[in-house]
């Protein structure tokens, strides 16, 4: 017991549960042992207090709740459990009206299904909004875009309308069907991004597995987290790989360009802050690879102006870049 | 480990025991809850609605062998899910919701560094990655061991064991440069 002491090193003490609760003066028994080891081994005397220094300063204030609180929070824990024994009796003993007010109900929702509304929903430049639909899936919707469901038979017939840009989170349920005007997305439960703009989709699998189905040469392929595909209008299904635990996307207030000219930059730049941005084609042409943190416009054309040496001039909506 | 007594009775529906456990963790519960809510309603009802579970479905839970530690996850889980559902951000690492910062006038009582080295060491903490940060809490504030925090973290013990030397390695510039410079008082007064 003794001979693991001599080996000690400040890892060793502030992982030691025992040293710890010695610090803390709050176990007896500890602070005899370490007592008695610190004495036997006075060359470790400088470590343990550098340990012990650490562990006095990493303090917290403490949040408890009111007396109050305690109380009014057991008392609803009480409520709570009383409701569930009388739900559960209750159902029982009335199980059969029950059973016939379900008939009705379901025969009553039947006759609605012949009413269809379409739910449109459109974001503006520089404007986002997120959805949640019946069956609790939610979509984030990026600049610039829209979606179209029907709100009635959601569960049954999960098909949406998309075009721009959207992050969807997928219940589990029936097949979920994203429709762009490039392609046919299916899922079942999943997370993925999808982007379709002037002709070029890009799909990306964050979980589960997405299906998806060029519309006009009918290839499809099927993707796993941590891939994207690409469908420039006329070419093959391309297939990248991303890292599904570290990327960021547009909802993240984070945007990646890898090789893009700068012309697609500005255009999604133009989406996110409602603006016009105006340059030469020299300029335009110009490939931009990085990342941007979309916080104020300014910055945001710094960064991209700065490495590339170029400047940047704002009168009310629209930007003038120039060498 | 002792099986907890309480827990057993209250397995068996014993509500005297079941309000026992109830009083006994429930100012660490709220206090962890708060560091993934600030809202209060958030955190009273996803409480609620565990104590409420857990007594409901007695019958079914096994013999737990740290309570305090089941009742961690079970609150994380549901703050989580809470959170996840009214912010649109997909996360994969929970900790991303966990908020804390260090105690200056805690810190200023029990240690004899003054307040400027203070501000730098809890500049130090908020820079460490929030699952950084909620494994020191738990170990530093809840008493947790590595083994535990392993478990609330739902990670592997070597994982868990890995971020905390890290986080401690971090800070630990902090603290060798302030006793390199300062006219120390050991703090351990013991017989030379």
């Amino acid at each position: 017991m003794n001979d693991k002491y001599l080996q000690y090193d400040l890892e060793d003490f502030l992982n030691d549960d025992s040293f710890i609760a010695f610090v803390r003066k709050g176990d007896r028994f500890a602070v005899q042992q370490w007592e008695k080891i610190l004495s036997n081994h006075p060359q470790l005397i400088p470590v343990a207090e550098e340990a012990e220094l650490i562990v006095k300063s990493l303090r917290y204030k403490k949040n408890y709740p009111q007396k109050q609180q305690i109380e009014i929070i057991w008392k609803n824990i009480q409520k709570g459990i009383k409701q569930e024994n009388k739900k559960s009796k209750y159902f029982l003993k009335h199980f059969y009206k029950i059973a016939i007010a379900a008939a009705i109900i379901i025969a009553f929702v039947s006759i609605n299904y012949l009413f269809f509304s379409d739910n449109t929903i459109k974001t503006d430049k520089a404007e986002m909004t997120t959805i949640t639909l019946p069956d609790q899936s939610t979509v984030d919707l990026n600049v610039d875009s829209k979606l179209i469901y029907k709100k009635t038979g959601w569960n049954k017939n999960r098909h949406i309308k998309l075009e721009g840009e959207a992050f969807f989170r997928v219940a589990k349920g029936n097949k979920f069907v994203v429709e762009t005007p490039v392609s046919n997305i299916e899922v079942l439960g999943t997370s993925f991004n999808v982007y379709d703009r002037n002709k070029r989709l890009e799909v990306m699998c964050f979980t589960g597995k997405v299906r998806v189905i060029n519309k006009i040469t009918k290839d499809s392929i099927l993707l796993l987290p941590g891939n994207t595909a690409v469908i420039d209008i006329d070419k093959e299904i391309e297939v990248y790989k991303f890292d599904a635990n570290k990327k960021y996307i547009w909802k993240d207030r984070v945007i990646s360009f890898d090789t893009k000219s700068l012309r697609f930059v500005f255009d999604e730049l133009e989406r996110i802050f409602d603006l016009s941005i105006v340059a030469d084609n020299s300029i335009l042409n110009r490939k931009f690879t990085g990342q941007l943190i979309i916080n104020s416009k300014e910055k945001t054309l710094e960064k991209i102006c700065w490495p590339m040496h170029l400047t940047y001039k704002i009168e009310d909506k629209t930007v003038y870049i120039s060498e | 480990m002792a099986i907890d007594q309480n827990w057993v009775l209250f397995k068996q529906g014993n509500n005297i025991a079941f309000e026992k456990i109830y009083k006994e963790h429930i100012n660490e519960l709220y206090d962890y809850g708060k560091r993934f809510s600030l809202d209060t309603n958030v955190v009273e009802d996803c409480i609620q609605n565990l104590f409420i579970d857990i007594w409901n479905n007695r019958k079914n839970l096994g013999d737990v062998e740290n309570v305090k530690a089941y009742l961690f996850i079970s609150l994380k889980r549901r703050i989580v899910r809470f959170n996840k559902k009214s912010l649109s951000v997909v996360s994969i690492d929970e900790s991303i919701y966990f908020k804390s910062e260090l105690s200056i006038e805690t810190i200023l009582v029990d240690t004899e560094m003054n307040s400027e080295k203070i501000k730098k060491l809890h500049n130090a903490y908020q820079k460490l990655s929030k699952k950084q940060q909620h494994i020191l809490y738990l170990k530093f504030f809840q008493g947790f061991n590595n083994k535990e925090i392993a478990e609330i973290l739902e990670i592997n013990y070597q994982s868990a064991r890995n971020a905390l030397n890290r986080a401690l390695s971090k800070l630990k510039t902090y603290f060798t440069i302030w006793m390199v410079l300062a006219n120390i008082n050991f703090l351990l007064k013991f017989p030379q």
